[in-house]
């Protein structure tokens, strides 16, 4: 896969691989700035994050976004296969995750716990042996 | 919270090469609006992966669609590895007993050396040429030299990584069945501090001594099953009124005194008595009791034993548990000697090994590196 690098006045950005290459160039926004584009609208966040990497403000930068906000970083990042970006996302979103109940989990992301009764027991059962294990 | 409503951007890749227009419209190309619950299985491991054996355990069942996810990604602690030292030239092999792998380093600063012990991928070895003693890390290759001491017929153990700066190497001669004299030494020192100390309870310190540091204290291990502990921090050396374990009749075989291995887990010493063809007997030392307790399961752990030193882990694969790793590889099947207490029977079967015939120096449980990478 050949590396293509995005500048932006004359400091690089991020490393995108030529499928992530083809599908920026194709995204763009409407002729009066506004766009639908999720990609569109995620990129300056992206574009920001990669401005500030390497120095410690890589930490802070998760802080203020929502989950969804988050969510929605990180699909852009796949889709452009943007692998920086992704790897610090995904390990956010992890920390958000740590040390949480699966109540709290459920409830923090809004998902439903979609098991079957038997699947809920069997998971239940399973769960219990692990956490024993631990 | 997460909305319903998906927006799916189709997107038409051009690509115009020899004036041939490609459309592509797969799967991967839409860029779709996800609920927490839909997010790709690629996505969600590489989120778990961060995430803890508890954690990973939590989010296996918040749904169906994360449960796979962190199966996948889930990780259990690393065995130690089997280290073998060559007679000849500077292949060292290191056996992986959960992957049943070898894997292998050209190790030339170990050359006129053997081992003495190990701990946190640290290897302590002694030249008996120079009588130069070094610790050595196999994995980085770094070394750390330590004064000359003529350790040739003794144990020696240290306390843990020579990087902290809180590691003691700790000696023990015999001088009398009351009188033993400790030496201890630590990196960055130009001498050894070698004391004569009195043990009221008589005590043999032999090479056949086992060791093992264990909540600040050198716990060793003698022939008979007597153990003197030294505190290196208030430099005091005592043998503990602890009778020895209580061995079957039928274990008083030849050598069975040398088919003995002292492990320590969270606090916890451990020791193990072969002999023979029978079972593996396993005490823990119950310290307010102060007695060896005979231990009927491990409870998941696994122990790793070996003449100079021996290693605990919890967590291993499921079929690891509860079992104990002998420093012997049978290369039919590359399978290692192994005790199940579960089944309460040697892998495999009709073991009569006699840990006095074994060559003490020929190999130990090491712990592997973290990022085991560089040697796939």
């Amino acid at each position: 896969n050949e590396e293509n690098i995005f500048e932006d006045g004359g400091q690089q950005l991020f490393k995108v691989e030529e499928q992530g290459c083809s599908r920026l160039c194709s995204h763009s926004s409407t002729s009066d700035g506004t766009s639908e584009d999720m990609v569109v609208l995620q990129l300056p966040y992206i574009i920001k994050f990669c401005k500030a990497h390497g120095v410690s403000k890589e930490n802070e930068f998760g802080k203020g976004k929502s989950n969804d906000e988050l969510k929605e970083m990180l699909l852009v990042a796949d889709y452009l296969t943007i692998k920086d970006t992704l790897d610090y996302l995904a390990e956010t979103l992890a920390n958000r995750i740590k040390n949480k109940s699966v109540e709290y989990i459920r409830k923090f992301f809004g998902i439903e716990n979609n098991f079957m009764p038997e699947e809920k027991e069997a998971t239940r059962k399973e769960y219990e042996l692990l956490r024993l294990l631990i | 919270m997460a909305g319903k409503k998906r927006r799916k951007l189709k997107l038409l890749a051009e690509t115009e090469t020899d004036g041939t227009k490609m459309v592509t419209e797969g799967k991967e190309e839409r860029l779709e609006l996800h609920d927490w619950s839909e997010l790709p299985a690629e996505l969600l491991e590489l989120i778990m992966c961060h995430l803890t054996l508890e954690d990973n355990v939590h989010a296996s069942v918040v749904c169906k669609k994360w449960h796979a996810p962190a199966i996948s990604v889930r990780v259990v602690n690393q065995s130690p590895w089997l280290m073998y030292f060559p007679k000849f030239g500077n292949l060292y092999e290191f056996y992986d007993p959960a992957q049943r792998k070898t894997y292998s380093l050209e190790l030339p600063e170990l050359y006129g050396s053997r081992v003495c012990y190990t701990k946190d991928s640290w290897l302590l070895l002694y030249r008996p040429r120079t009588h130069r003693v070094f610790f050595f890390n196999p994995f980085t290759r770094d070394m750390i030299k330590l004064p000359r001491f003529e350790l040739t017929y003794q144990i020696v153990a240290f306390s843990c990584a020579p990087t902290s700066s809180s590691c003691v190497v700790f000696t023990v001669k015999h001088i009398s069945p009351t009188v033993v004299a400790i030496s201890t030494c630590h990196p960055g020192a130009t001498e050894w501090v070698t004391d004569n100390y009195q043990n009221r309870l008589p005590f043999v310190s032999s090479i056949w001594n086992k060791l093992v540091f264990c909540n600040g204290i050198f716990y060793c291990l003698s022939l008979t099953g007597w153990l003197g502990v030294f505190d290196p921090v208030k430099r005091d050396w005592g043998v503990l009124v602890v009778p020895p374990p209580k061995c079957p009749e039928n274990f008083f075989a030849k050598n069975w005194w040398k088919g003995k291995f002292m492990v320590e887990h969270k606090g916890d010493i451990l020791v193990i008595y072969t002999c023979c063809s029978e079972n593996p007997i396993i005490f823990k030392l119950d310290q307010s009791k102060m007695a060896w307790e005979e231990m009927k399961t491990l409870d998941g752990l696994t122990l790793f034993a070996s003449f100079l030193s021996s290693q605990s882990r919890a967590d291993l694969p499921g079929i690891m548990r509860n079992s104990v790793y002998f420093s012997k590889v049978r290369f039919f099947g590359k399978r290692c000697i192994s005790y199940s207490l579960n089944d309460s029977r040697y892998y495999p079967r009709k073991q009569c090994y006699d840990w006095g015939e074994q060559d003490p120096f020929e190999n130990i449980w090491i712990e592997p590196p973290e990022d085991i990478s560089a040697f796939i």
